[in-house]
């Protein structure tokens, strides 16, 4: 990456609670984003994914709040900002696609209506007119079939994709420079799944906004994503270029991950690998490693101290690419792959 | 998810507050129960004994609550009155919940065609207001203690069916249903072991609330002279008396209300409470 | 030949079949004259998007539904008007297990009472004590029979699932149904719940019908796969077969549409392939704003979407003769007038093409 980053978080902390009962289900996340890049956060429920992308936002759930970190955007601080300055981003240079669309677009509104409305918050000088050409713009954008009608339709008379590409041109009409898309096509099913998808990269190419996908589905990541982010337990486990991650992965956790899905293709094996145990809890993490319990690598290397004694990542979450001690090299992901 | 669920668990724990609503409604409750069951006793009137000396005393050393335009105790009056008040009321519950509660069951659980004639005559009696089948069911038989119970009770069950059905189809559809009628349970079974635990907590405390209505109700019913007669006292007898009184001695009918006001009080929130305790999620924590 | 286990001849479903006569009642045909199956110790996915059918298949399989019409035969025995005794025993044979492992089991009530349920209803014996065959069936799935006290919501979403499975083993069936059964867990959580099944299959000798819209999942587990579309069987053939020659053009898109197999390059993904809804059933608006061909009983149900049609320049018969199944090369089997018969499309080659 060249230059400054459009998105830089560093060190971010998120905290819910007091005293004895404060957890920390984010814990020191770091990562950036360039202009015009698509970058994928991968982990399972509870590792603070989602967390992390409403924190970008400042609309983490309440009791919640930001303990620790920075997080800079387009050369602001966010955090620093007061809630007028975080208004009038969201939506219009940071806008969020949803998971569920269904959910998210209001029932009772048409969805031209809906369009309008959050042109008119964001860009208040455009006439009625305007605004109902750049709301037609925007489903055409997200390529939904018979634009006309979906102004003029309620969500409930969309299907689930067709909702989904309505909640997207919510998102981009306003042309933000970041679209934050949380789960974008887990409720959907698989075949409208990739077409979502491969619309989401044609939005980067024809708007260049800059995208952060956030999903529990590493293989997802693989079709749109430049570089992806691995959490695990609230940190990042792992980050770099998609084709490097997935290929020749360095975390032993990355690497349970791409060796639980299963193959497609050939001779399907008779176990998958899978990660044994379950993930510590947010308020109790274990020092060292967090993902030490279930390492497959720590067990086999004799269970080196460091590894309970020691963070393996950086400080700031975001220098190294793998936190791990004893980071996987071609030989070694062989063995782990058995 | 995630997120909600961290949210959750670390707001969980302000449940010290309701604390007071046990304590008030326990104790309103308590008292009026002991006011019924003991009154008579320590008064030592007879409450239909008339004392036409001692007409419309005001509350003295002799008549704590003073005495009516044919002199007889308000107290005593008001406690037997209370007895027979709350025996009409859980006895209407009772007879609306032994026919409303099988037949939401059933109703909701099979659904078809016997949901539907049996939703439709409750849609009929919705159509008329809940007092009026009641009137219409003491002008059928005549006013007594036993056709304010029975009117009150049949007044009362359409509404406990409905209710009750609507919960059952919601937990009917549930997959631990089908996961049940998969492993081979019956109807009566699954109707027994999955639907009636999970509607327990509602059928708690709508019994509560229903009582309430049903104190409200023999009151009205007594004030338009077609509940308990005369001379047998009611609190809604008692209301329906003081009518005649009331710009010569307006007392009369308070000391007739009052008690009413608090009995309900006192069920609706105990009601709350019960509803407080009962909440799954309140349980399941 | 012998016997199958399982099998399914021409079965339909009509949702609101019963109450058509009441006015303004939609009826709605969830699975239209469906044929197949499975063998003892065989294992067979049904795959397919909302609104397929593959739920109300199962549950017609496992007994929650009765069909509008067609047969279910197990060990060749019509198992329609089972009740009493025998609709017990059929339990014994088949069992299911849920997708929502949230409501899967009534939240009131201990793990024990509940996979006790089995054993009062069929009144097994249990050999060493009923404690001892429910300690042993969580052991069986890999939980711990010190778990028997807790309540459902005490236990994960993977945990709950496997709960499940001990339910559904509880009574030694031949045959189980699985709704979806992985497709609410995390990558990793799956892969131990497949792995659970895999094991089960091996050890016990169980017959699955595996419900999924996930290829993934059903290749791993399952031997044969069938493909619905809106109700209808498209295509059913062996996994490899499947994979590497799908007949249907829908099956087509199915596997072309698994993420993590695609050349991810966008300069491949031009303008004019830009990926607009398909104005079909499945992704339409209401009628009234899309105006969208209205599927009818005639003719193909993907034909308004289907590249094949196009590209044979629109045939006539697709959309005026329900195509029929057809055995193919390969033990395929395929719906479609014209699969087949045009020069083979390049599959890409999926094998190569595996993540990680």
């Amino acid at each position: 990456m060249t230059g400054q980053p459009l998105l830089s978080v560093r060190d971010l902390a998120v905290e819910f609670g007091h005293g004895a009962a404060t957890s920390r289900p984010v814990d020191g996340v770091g990562f950036e984003v360039g202009e015009r890049e698509i970058v994928g956060i991968v982990g399972e429920s509870g590792c603070g994914k989602s967390l992390t992308l409403l924190a970008l936002l400042g609309l983490l759930p309440a009791g919640g709040r930001v303990a620790a970190g920075s997080i800079t955007f387009g050369g602001k601080d966010l955090l620093g900002a007061g809630p007028s300055v975080l208004r009038s981003l969201r939506g219009r240079q940071v806008a969020l696609i949803p998971s569920d669309a269904g959910a998210a677009l209001n029932p009772v509104a048409r969805v031209g209506r809906q369009l309008r409305l959050s042109l008119r918050t964001h860009q208040p000088q455009l006439t009625g007119q305007q605004r109902r050409g750049r709301a037609l713009d925007a489903l055409r954008r997200a390529r939904l079939p018979r634009p006309e009608q979906a102004l003029a339709a309620y969500p409930h008379e969309l299907s689930g994709g067709m909702q989904q590409r309505s909640a997207i041109a919510l998102g981009l009409q306003n042309e933000p420079r970041l679209l934050l898309a949380d789960e974008p096509t887990t409720a959907l099913d698989v075949s409208i799944q990739a077409e979502i998808l491969k619309l989401l990269v044609h939005l980067r190419d024809e708007l260049g906004s800059a995208i952060v996908f956030v999903t529990h589905d590493i293989s997802t990541v693989r079709e749109i994503c430049d570089r992806v982010v691995v959490m695990y337990a609230g940190q990042v486990v792992e980050q770099g270029g998609v084709d490097e991650v997935l290929t020749s992965p360095r975390h032993p956790y990355t690497a349970a991950l791409l060796g639980s899905i299963p193959p497609l293709g050939g001779v399907p094996p008779e176990q998958l690998e899978t990660v044994t145990g379950m993930p510590p809890d947010p308020g109790a993490w274990p020092g060292g490693c967090r993902f030490q319990a279930r390492c497959r690598r720590h067990l086999s290397l004799g269970e080196p101290e460091e590894c309970t004694s020691t963070w393996p990542g950086s400080a700031d979450g975001i220098s190294v690419q793998a936190a791990c001690h004893f980071p996987l090299d071609a030989s070694s992901l062989e063995e782990v792959r058995r | 998810m995630s997120a909600v669920a961290v949210a959750a668990a670390t707001t969980a724990g302000p449940r010290v507050k309701r604390g007071w609503k046990i304590w008030v409604g326990g104790a309103l409750l308590g008292i009026l129960a002991l006011f019924m069951l003991v009154g008579p006793l320590i008064s030592g009137y007879d409450p239909n004994a008339t004392d036409l000396e001692a007409r419309f005393a005001g509350p003295s050393a002799q008549h704590w609550l003073g005495t009516d335009d044919l002199g007889r105790d308000l107290f005593t009056r008001m406690a037997v009155g209370g007895r027979m008040t709350m025996l009409i009321a859980l006895g209407a519950v009772a007879l609306a919940s032994a026919i409303a509660i099988p037949l939401g069951l059933l109703t909701g659980y099979l659904g078809g065609w016997v949901d539907l004639a049996v939703m439709r005559v409750v849609d009929l009696f919705f159509a008329i207001p809940t007092l009026l089948v009641a009137i219409g069911i003491v002008g059928l038989f005549g006013p007594s203690f036993s056709t304010t119970l029975l009117a009150l009770g049949l007044a009362f069950w359409p509404f406990y069916a409905r209710l009750v059905r609507s919960a059952v189809v919601g937990v009917r559809d549930l997959a631990y249903t089908d996961a049940a009628r998969v492993i081979g349970a019956g109807p009566w079974r699954i109707i027994r072991k999955e639907i009636v635990p999970a509607l327990l907590p509602l059928l708690i405390v709508q019994t509560t609330v229903l009582l309430g209505f049903a104190v409200l109700d023999e009151a009205g019913l007594g004030f338009l002279g077609l509940g308990v007669q005369p001379p047998d006292p009611s609190w809604g007898a008692l209301l329906a008396q003081s009518r005649g009184f009331v710009l010569s001695h307006p007392w009369i009918g308070v000391i007739a209300g009052v008690p009413i006001l608090l009995v309900v009080l006192g069920i609706n929130i105990m009601a709350d409470v019960l509803r407080d305790r009962l909440d799954p999620q309140g349980a399941s924590t | 030949m012998t016997e199958p286990l399982l099998s399914i001849e021409r079965v339909s479903h009509e949702f609101g079949a019963r109450r058509a006569l009441l006015p303004g009642r939609r009826t709605h045909l969830a699975v239209d004259d469906v044929s197949l199956s499975v063998a003892a110790g065989e294992s067979l996915a049904l795959v397919g998007e909302s609104g397929s059918g593959k739920t109300t298949l199962g549950r017609v399989v496992a007994k929650l539904l009765t069909p509008t019409g067609g047969t279910v035969r197990v060990d060749g025995r019509d198992v329609g008007g089972l009740s009493g005794r025998e609709l017990l025993a059929y339990r014994r044979t088949v069992q299911m297990i849920f997708q929502n492992t949230q409501h899967a089991f009534n939240p009131r009530r201990k793990i024990r009472d509940i996979l006790a349920d089995p054993y009062e209803i069929h009144g097994l014996p249990a050999p060493g004590g009923r404690d001892a065959a429910l300690g042993e069936l969580l052991e069986r799935v890999g939980l711990h029979a010190s778990m028997l006290d807790r309540y459902p919501h005490q236990f994960s979403g993977g945990q709950r699932q496997r709960i499940g499975i001990a339910r559904a083993l509880s009574l030694g069936p031949r045959l189980i149904v699985a709704d979806e059964p992985v497709s609410a867990l995390d990558v990793s959580v799956q892969a131990q719940v497949l792995n659970l099944f895999a094991r089960l299959r091996r050890e016990l000798g169980l017959s699955l019908l595996f419900i999924s819209h996930d290829l993934r999942a059903v290749y791993f587990l399952c031997e044969r796969i069938a493909v619905l579309y809106q109700g209808r069987l498209v295509e059913v053939a062996p996994r490899e077969r499947l994979l590497e020659h799908p007949l249907h053009p829908y099956s087509r898109r199915l596997i072309a549409a698994v993420p993590g197999l695609g050349e991810r390059d966008s300069a491949e993904v031009s303008a004019a392939d830009a990926p607009a809804a398909a104005p079909d059933a499945g992704e339409s608006t209401a009628a009234a704003v899309a105006g969208a061909e209205p599927v009818t009983g005639v003719g193909c149900h993907y034909a308004s979407r289907c590249p094949l049609h196009l590209q044979l320049g629109r045939p006539e018969r697709c959309l005026t003769e329900r195509p029929a199944l057809r055995a193919a090369a390969g033990g395929s089997a395929v719906a479609c007038h014209f699969a087949g018969d045009e020069p083979p499309a390049p599959v890409r080659s999926v094998v190569s093409e595996e993540v990680g």
